[in-house]
């Protein structure tokens, strides 16, 4: 699958805006509390975003944020500048929502092993057909919560965030085509789940 | 609709209340960290393990050597028993945790060397590495697991180790790329040594790690979500994009203020 038609301009971080964050980082680290106000005013929108597709629902999605920051917060004298910001703070985003799902009993995360097992995973279709289209976001955020915690973040970084997959595989810190195939098996499992749970 | 979902954004009230949080706390949680060394200031301690330290390794005479040795070097006994002495100088749980995890952070940058340098040392440094990670778990472990153990040291703790396993899968997964094929066996097993320093995927001693506080959920200007609207999730597609997405029939109540 290639890049998507309409990613939107701007998602990647550029080098300079790494190199500022960085900067930001080393002066946040060592104690200038307004360097991490800056960062914090540049990512919680994407931080928010990233966890809101993989939570119940928006007051869950604000909670984690705030713990995301918090814990960046506390982290950030330890903050290895060879690895991007964002992802550095996706990285965080990642552990929050794994540690909430685990602390929430009700809350059932299947792998995507069973969802292959699911009766109507051999539906898989090509996945450029446009899985997304014309489902309602919620049906698909209630689905993409059964999918891996792997398969959720390159979904959300990749038709939220409208990253490609080469930023993807930097931020996750996958080969390229390690994310092109969890992509595809992810939209082949989403595309098993939402007909036959939502009745779509 | 297109094929990408639509992107919500965050509530300014909560974005500004969190941003409120986050500069309020930052003072104190930046705080330049108190070391074992700047502990001993003024103390009758500081020029006897100054002395120490110093005779230690000018009596080896190998202090640089030391610094550059690699495990399996005559040199590296040098650099752990400095190590081990830093260890039983530290003043408190939290510093032993940080000396820990600056031990396993020596060790998987030697690690990394002996893979780009010297790949025959490489499957001692991985072992080196394993132990060392083993070392700093079982002390987050156990310190998690006492009953007597703050609250905030809890955090603490985890915090530390959640810092390290950022950082070590991201030193990893970034030399997996540039590692000859015959270190990438090896490289493997480190991956998994490192995984095991996400606190979450060890169960604490603890009876429930559940049990804990959450660290940020007091100070937080977020709130639990009231049943109904755990209920009924947020319909986002009946958001308009780039809009306020997070719009319920349930009041919403203001975030506390700092």
């Amino acid at each position: 699958m290639g890049e998507l038609p309409n990613s939107r301009p701007g998602g990647a971080v550029s080098s300079t805006e790494r190199e500022e964050d960085a900067a930001l980082a080393r002066r946040a680290g060592s104690g200038e509390a307004e360097a991490f106000g800056v960062l914090y005013d540049r990512y919680v929108a994407a931080v928010y975003r990233y966890v809101f597709y993989r939570v119940r629902n928006e007051a869950e999605a604000e909670d984690v944020t705030s713990e995301v920051f918090m814990r960046a917060l506390r982290a950030i004298p330890r903050y290895e500048p060879r690895q991007a910001f964002l992802a550095w703070l996706y990285r965080i985003a990642r552990n929050a929502v794994i540690d909430r799902s685990r602390r929430q009993a009700a809350r059932q995360q299947v792998s995507f092993e069973d969802a292959l097992a699911h009766p109507n995973a051999d539906r898989v279709v090509n996945p450029d057909a446009g899985l997304l289209a014309g489902s309602d976001a919620s049906v698909v955020r209630r689905a993409m919560q059964q999918l891996t915690p792997l398969q959720q973040e390159i979904l959300v970084l990749r038709y939220v965030e409208g990253f490609d997959t080469k930023t993807i595989s930097k931020l996750v810190g996958k080969r390229d085509g390690t994310i092109r195939g969890i992509e595809f098996r992810a939209l082949g499992a989403l595309r098993a789940l939402i007909p036959s749970r939502e009745h779509l | 609709m297109s094929d990408m979902l639509p992107r919500p954004e965050p509530r300014d009230a909560f974005k500004r209340a969190l941003r409120a949080q986050l500069m309020a706390q930052a003072p104190g949680v930046l705080a330049r960290r108190e070391t074992v060394w700047s502990r001993l200031q003024g103390s009758w301690l500081r020029p006897a393990v100054a002395f120490a330290a110093v005779a230690l390794l000018v009596a080896g005479g190998a202090g640089k050597a030391a610094a550059d040795s690699l495990p399996g070097d005559i040199a590296f006994g040098l650099k752990t028993a400095a190590e081990q002495v830093q260890l039983a100088l530290a003043l408190d749980d939290t510093s032993r945790l940080r000396l820990l995890s600056d031990e396993a952070d020596h060790r998987l940058a030697e690690l990394s060397r002996a893979i780009t340098t010297r790949p025959a040392a490489a499957p001692t440094a991985t072992d080196e590495y394993a132990a060392a990670v083993a070392r700093f778990t079982a002390a987050v472990d156990a310190l998690r697991g006492r009953p007597d153990t703050s609250a905030d040291k809890k955090t603490t703790a985890e915090d530390v180790v959640d810092a390290a396993h950022a950082k070590h899968e991201a030193v990893l997964d970034a030399l997996e790329k540039t590692a000859p094929a015959e270190a990438q066996k090896g490289l493997e097993r480190a991956k998994q040594e490192a995984d095991k320093l996400h606190v979450s995927d060890r169960p604490a001693r603890t009876p429930e790690r559940s049990d804990r506080p959450e660290p940020t959920r007091s100070p937080q200007p977020t709130r639990t979500a009231p049943p109904a609207r755990t209920a009924e999730p947020t319909r986002a597609s009946e958001q308009p994009r780039g809009g306020e997405p997070i719009r319920t029939a349930t009041p919403r109540p203001s975030p506390s203020r700092p």
